[in-house]
């Protein structure tokens, strides 16, 4: 985890259905009754809770400013919860290739040409060829764990359409034996085969109407892959669906009668009798080559975990990528490749469209981006002393000073208010104090004005920038430094002393800021001439939260403390390098420091 | 219009062979909610293509606990089973996740505990979920396709409105169709009747299917369930390693080394009732699900596993603490005894059940409970209610349902959810079954089955502290001996069921008039007057009289909504965005009442009230 990281908390993470609909100006995450007691709400004094960016459902909230896209009509941040997405293009991530809509309705979300993945690490697979000079047979082959396609006893004849060896490959020895699969899934005579005895059985004989007693052994040899059981329950069903039409259409009558003949005399009892079941006996049917289950199937299994070991086994993982859920690693099979999609995104409320790419595969341009950096302001957070500083280590109840900078992406100057809890809400509150939290940030003009007024000394865009580096001038209520577009405050942070054996989540500051930001700008251009001029109060309002570090320990980390107090090296390579320097001279510091106190 | 679709449902036959299309096994893993309020859904057929005409391929959303499965109908496989992992609580932009966020609720998509849950953690995971499978897997715009959502037995009506509102308000599909998920996996198994068990996550849950209706009367949804799933399963799978584990990482640990016997570790990692640090040290929950999911098999009691293999030492490593542990095979079988079939998961010790309060009189009975209460229980522990083994769960449940019912499903069970996969687990609860059926019968009478009983759970239980004790196989010969041996056995654990007050001293059929019960009785007396008068052909040919225990294979719940949604059947409870925003906005729980009272209805005050009379097909 890096640190500062700054997200914002979009204002749809209400709970979304329930009307709670109407709160659009400040966005309060709130917090939902939770019995877990993990998230106490602080509330302020005219009732509203503060955001909590330490409660569980912050984290679905939050996201980082360059994710978030801006709605002019809702004048509101979207966030990736609540735009709607609408695929522009399909293609494929490994050859880059379009993939037409229809393709992908018929032939399903994975490449179909010879982009395939390792099912054990999913890395892209490449054709390598094991003949000499380049020639058959090939084999798939990754280049990042080495597996490879010969692992399961595949080779392929050609290099290209990959797609087709491997299913011919893959196709289940057992299926070729039994009935010839009809291809292509047009069945609309069902073969023999598939009506099962019980149904022929069932419609000779009335007295044997309850299908269980009737139920017929399986036939030798009548073990079905999942793959040829799925297509013969389907067209299974597909039969009774269309029987069932035929005779409700035909003799409504008889079938009732037949029904009354055969059952126990219920069928008066059931709604839904009128509909599908009240048909005669295919109806009743079901379908014959049941696949039970076998005591010798467990076993082999059960064996074959045993000799293969864990290192022969799936894991997880490669089991939810794999369509058959194999247990064994020798029963993996390569993976084509997902096709990805370019989309494009409207808001949810206005349906006015947000983010529209260009369809080409190849191009990174777009028609529409209103991203979210383009309109509400950007925080920015720093050490305010730039020296040596261990984010992962904030000493505990030492006063940290750091320099938030509010930068302004409009044309217009905005004026900014921040607010922010006196305590974090986390369990071990650190102390919030901004030294400034009302000012003014300057428009987002010309960069060469800038430069031009702090040619020409121009007091009033440079003005502050005196005295840098000097701590005694950061007083409360003024603002620290300010540019051409950007004003930086001092916040300052006290961060608790932690007791033992804390939550790693509780160890990091989290400092929920809210911004308000307010600007004049012109009417809208379309109002025409009338409106020219007239200048309209706008303001965006939004949560933040600022990730500052990490509580580190009082006692036990003594040695760090000179180091964060002027060291000249950076950060955790500092840290690292001093650690390295050997024991002794830090041992000596320690006891220095402690005979002085 | 026309030649479009059948275009398109052509090319979707999975005879097709596409990359997606490949054979196999059937994802199963699946994981079942827990129910405290009663929302079901039946099938209604659409009169077929004419009323409807032609509309694409809804899609199936199986929402479990810990898996997401989400597909277009008429395929074979889902186009993706999302775990509902760490990955999904990361916060966007982070690269990793805080480990304690999780660590107290844990990754599932809802807790077992309804009343801790966070609905609001619910949506927010879901949106995450189903967001993830729109976008990387189903490449589809979510506003074109109806969906179709399999719904388990008794599922918190709050949580499914919570469900559904998520997804109308944040994909927009013109409608969700809810479908019973026992029916659909009895679907995809070819069946009109079974008996499916869903060993799921927090629960198993076991529900008799009759003509593609299930039956959730006659208390088969409230007794229809135990705790016995595959948490539990991970627990003694953690209960296994954790003294091994404490070895491995170089911690002294109590006397109790012999890895099998019965410890007194505590079982729940995150339990601290004692203060030491080595009862605070177990190994990462990660690494034991994947040893569990990986290694995890159970022994059928009739086929002998080679010895080979039995005592072949396998190695599991650890990953998360750079350790391994090796074990002999069989131990691995150890965590699927103790779940599923121990008499208990209670960790009492075997010699001292009278320290427990234990009340005969109420234990089973205090509820009401319908006629058929199997109140027989472990010879130690005493179990609760919901903490049956898994056969005597389908045993008390087959007790509960009508003589047509039970015929069709003892032959039909048919086993889903994840712990389905347990290699060996579907076998061995076959078996016992079977045994408890040959032995007790379908006998309703209290004392006939006392004494049956007790013959019965001796045996049982016989196996299990065998199994327990040895922690070592034995060999074929040997366990079948100690099974004989153990029949004749007295065993004293049931003096209370002789001469305490027997459980049955109140007779259910007192508290419970019901015409019903009658009918049972009359059936049974004269089944019972067979028995007695020809006990020696009985033994013979009870697996005729009684039945025998089958199961059938059923390509999971997911694919039956896949077989049924290619179809265009509908389930009858269709809601559609506009009529279900609204009525959710004015306080309703926005599904339609005929879909929790149609055809099948258990509403909650029937399962109090013991009203079994929901229309069972039969009477």
């Amino acid at each position: 985890m890096s640190f500062p990281t700054i997200h914002i908390s979009c204002p749809c993470s209400d709970t979304p259905s329930i009307a709670r609909h109407g709160s659009s100006g400040s966005h309060l995450a709130k917090d939902h009754s939770d019995l877990n007691a993990d998230d106490p709400a602080e509330v302020d004094d005219d009732g509203q809770s503060n955001f909590n960016p330490y409660s569980r459902r912050a984290n679905f909230s939050l996201y980082p400013l360059n994710r978030l896209l801006f709605c002019e009509d809702c004048n509101q941040i979207r966030c990736p919860r609540c735009i709607l997405d609408e695929i522009v293009s399909y293609f494929c991530p490994n050859c880059l290739f379009e993939v037409p809509n229809t393709t992908v309705k018929s032939e399903g979300n994975r490449c179909t040409r010879n982009c395939y993945s390792c099912p054990v690490c999913l890395a892209v697979l490449s054709v390598t060829a094991l003949g000499d000079e380049g020639t058959a047979p090939y084999i798939l082959l990754c280049n990042h764990c080495l597996w490879s396609s010969s692992d399961i006893g595949i080779e392929l004849d050609k290099p290209t359409s990959i797609t087709a060896q491997l299913a011919e490959k893959l196709k289940p020895s057992a299926s070729s034996t039994g009935v010839s699969t009809p291809t292509g899934g047009k069945i609309y005579t069902v073969p023999d085969t598939l009506i099962t005895p019980a149904i022929s059985g069932l419609a000779t004989s009335s007295s044997s109407y309850y299908p269980s007693r009737t139920l017929p052994p399986l036939p030798e040899g009548a073990e079905l892959s999942p793959g040829e059981f799925f297509t013969r329950l389907q067209e299974f069903y597909k039969l009774l669906k269309s029987e069932a039409s035929d005779n409700e259409d035909r003799h409504p009558n008889s079938s009732r009668l037949m029904d009354m003949l055969s059952t126990t005399g219920t069928s008066h009892l059931r709604p839904y009798n009128q509909r599908m079941s009240e048909k005669p006996k295919p109806g009743w049917a079901e379908y014959g080559h049941n696949q039970s289950v076998n005591p010798d199937d467990d076993l082999n299994a059960i064996t074959a975990i045993s000799s293969s070991g864990f290192s022969g086994t799936t894991s997880l993982r490669q089991r939810l990528t794999q369509p058959h859920c194999p247990s064994l690693l020798s029963e993996l099979v390569p993976l084509a490749a997902l096709l990805r999609t370019k989309r494009s995104k409207r808001c949810r409320t206005c349906r006015h469209i947000l983010y529209k790419p260009e369809s080409k595969v190849g191009s990174i341009r777009c028609r529409i981006r209103l991203v979210a950096m383009n309109y509400i302001p950007t925080l920015n957070i720093t050490r305010f002393d730039p020296s040596a500083f261990n984010y992962h280590n904030l000493i505990p109840l030492a006063t940290h000073q750091f320099l938030l900078t509010v930068t302004n992406p409009l044309y217009d100057p905005i004026s900014v208010h921040l607010a922010t809890p006196r305590h974090t809400p986390g369990k071990y509150p650190s102390n919030i104090t901004i030294y400034c939290p009302e000012f003014e940030v300057g428009a987002n003009t010309d960069v060469w004005d800038e430069a031009l007024a702090s040619a020409s000394g121009n007091p009033s865009s440079g003005g502050h920038r005196a005295k840098p580096r000097d701590k005694k001038s950061a007083v409360p209520g003024q603002i620290w430094d300010r540019g051409r577009n950007w004003t930086s405050v001092i916040i300052e942070i006290v961060p608790p002393a932690l007791p033992e054996g804390v939550d790693d989540k509780d160890k990091i500051v989290k400092v929920p800021v809210f911004v308000r930001s307010e600007f004049d700008t012109e009417v809208d251009r379309d109002v025409g001439e009338i409106g020219k001029g007239v200048k309209e109060r706008r303001e965006y309002a939004f949560w933040s939260s600022i990730d500052v570090g990490r509580i580190g320990k009082k006692d036990q980390d003594g040695p760090q403390r000179p180091q964060s107090l002027g060291g000249a090296s950076v950060g955790g390579l500092g840290e690292r390098e001093r650690r390295s320097e050997g024991r002794d001279r830090r041992e000596s510091e320690r006891m220095k420091r402690s005979s002085v106190r | 219009m026309s030649t479009t679709d059948t275009r398109d449902r052509s090319s979707l036959n999975p005879s097709t062979p596409t990359p997606t299309t490949y054979h196999g096994a059937p994802p199963s893993i699946r994981a079942p909610s827990l129910s405290s309020s009663a929302n079901a859904t039946s099938l209604r057929y659409t009169s077929g293509l004419s009323s409807h005409g032609i509309a694409e391929d809804p899609l199936v959303l199986e929402i479990g606990t810990k898996f997401l499965r989400a597909g277009l109908a008429n395929q074979e496989h889902p186009r993706c089973v999302l775990a509902w992992d760490k990955r999904m609580f990361k916060r966007c932009g982070d690269r990793a996740l805080l480990d304690d966020i999780v660590k107290r609720r844990g990754t599932e998509l809802w807790t077992a505990d309804m009343r801790g849950l966070d609905i609001g953690l619910v949506e927010d995971l879901l949106e995450r979920g189903v967001r993830e499978a729109y976008h990387k897997y189903l490449l589809i715009d979510s506003k074109t396709k109806k969906l179709i959502i399999p719904v388990p037995p008794l599922f918190p009506t709050k949580l499914l409105t919570s469900i559904i509102a998520t997804l109308f308000s944040h994909f927009q599909p013109p409608s969700i169709a809810l479908l019973p998920s026992p029916v659909l996996a009895t679907v995809a198994a070819g069946l009109r009747c079974a008996l499916v068990v869903d060993i799921g996550w927090y629960e198993t849950v076991v529900t008799p299917v009759y003509d593609l209706r299930p039956i959730e009367g006659r208390g088969i949804g409230v007794y229809g369930r135990s705790k016995r799933a595959v948490q539990c399963l991970r627990k003694q799978w953690v209960r296994l390693l954790t003294p091994h584990y404490r070895r491995a990482m170089g911690v002294n640990t109590a006397p109790s080394s012999s890895s099998t016997s019965r410890d007194t570790l505590p079982i729940d990692p995150d339990s601290d009732d004692e203060s030491e640090k080595v009862s605070k040290i177990f190994p990462n929950l990660n690494d034991v699900s994947e040893a569990m999911e990986r290694l995890g098999w159970c022994r059928p009691l009739s086929t002998p596993l080679p010895a080979e293999h039995t005592y072949r030492l396998t190695k599991i490593p650890l990953p998360s603490s750079g350790t391994s542990i090796t074990l002999p095979f069989s131990d691995l079988a150890l965590p699927a005894e103790r779940a599923f079939f121990a008499p208990t998961t209670e960790d009492v010790g075997p010699g001292d059940p009278v320290q427990r309060p234990f009340s005969p009189l109420f234990s089973h009975d205090s509820g009401g409970a319908p006629t058929n209460t199997i109140p027989t229980s472990a010879p130690e522990g005493y179990p609760d209610d919901d903490d049956f083994p898994l056969p005597r769960l389908l045993y008390n449940v087959l007790m509960r349902c009508t003589v047509e019912v039970r015929a069709a499903c003892l032959k039909r069970i048919v086993f889903i959810g994840g712990g389905s996969r347990i290699p060996g687990l579907q076998t061995r609860t076959l078996e016992e079954l079977q045994v408890l059926v040959d032995t007790l019968k379908w006998d309703v009478s209290p004392e006939a089955r006392l004494e049956k009983t007790k013959t019965v759970v001796s045996e049982s239980g016989a196996i299990h502290s065998e199994i327990e004790r040895e922690g070592f196989p034995q060999t074929r010969d040997e366990g079948e001996s100690q099974f004989s041996a153990h029949e004749s056995e007295e065993e004293q654990p049931y003096d209370w069921h002789i001469h305490g007050i027997s459980p049955l001293s109140i007779s259910p059929r007192s508290t419970f008039p019901r015409s019903a019960s009658l009918n049972h009785r009359g059936l049974h007396s004269s089944s019972d007057k067979n028995n007695g008068t020809q006990p020696a052909r009985e033994s013979k040919k009870s697996k005729e009289i009684y039945g025998e225990a089958k199961a059938v294979k059923s390509l999971g719940v997911w694919v039956g909504g896949s077989l049924l949604g290619g179809q265009r059947i509908q389930g009858n409870a269709v809601i559609e965005r506009e009529k279900f925003l609204k009525e959710v906005a004015a306080g309703g729980t926005g599904i339609p009442s005929h879909a929790l009272q149609n055809d099948i209805g258990p509403s909650l005050n029937q399962k109090k009230t013991g009203d079994g009379a929901h229309k069972i097909g039969i009477r």
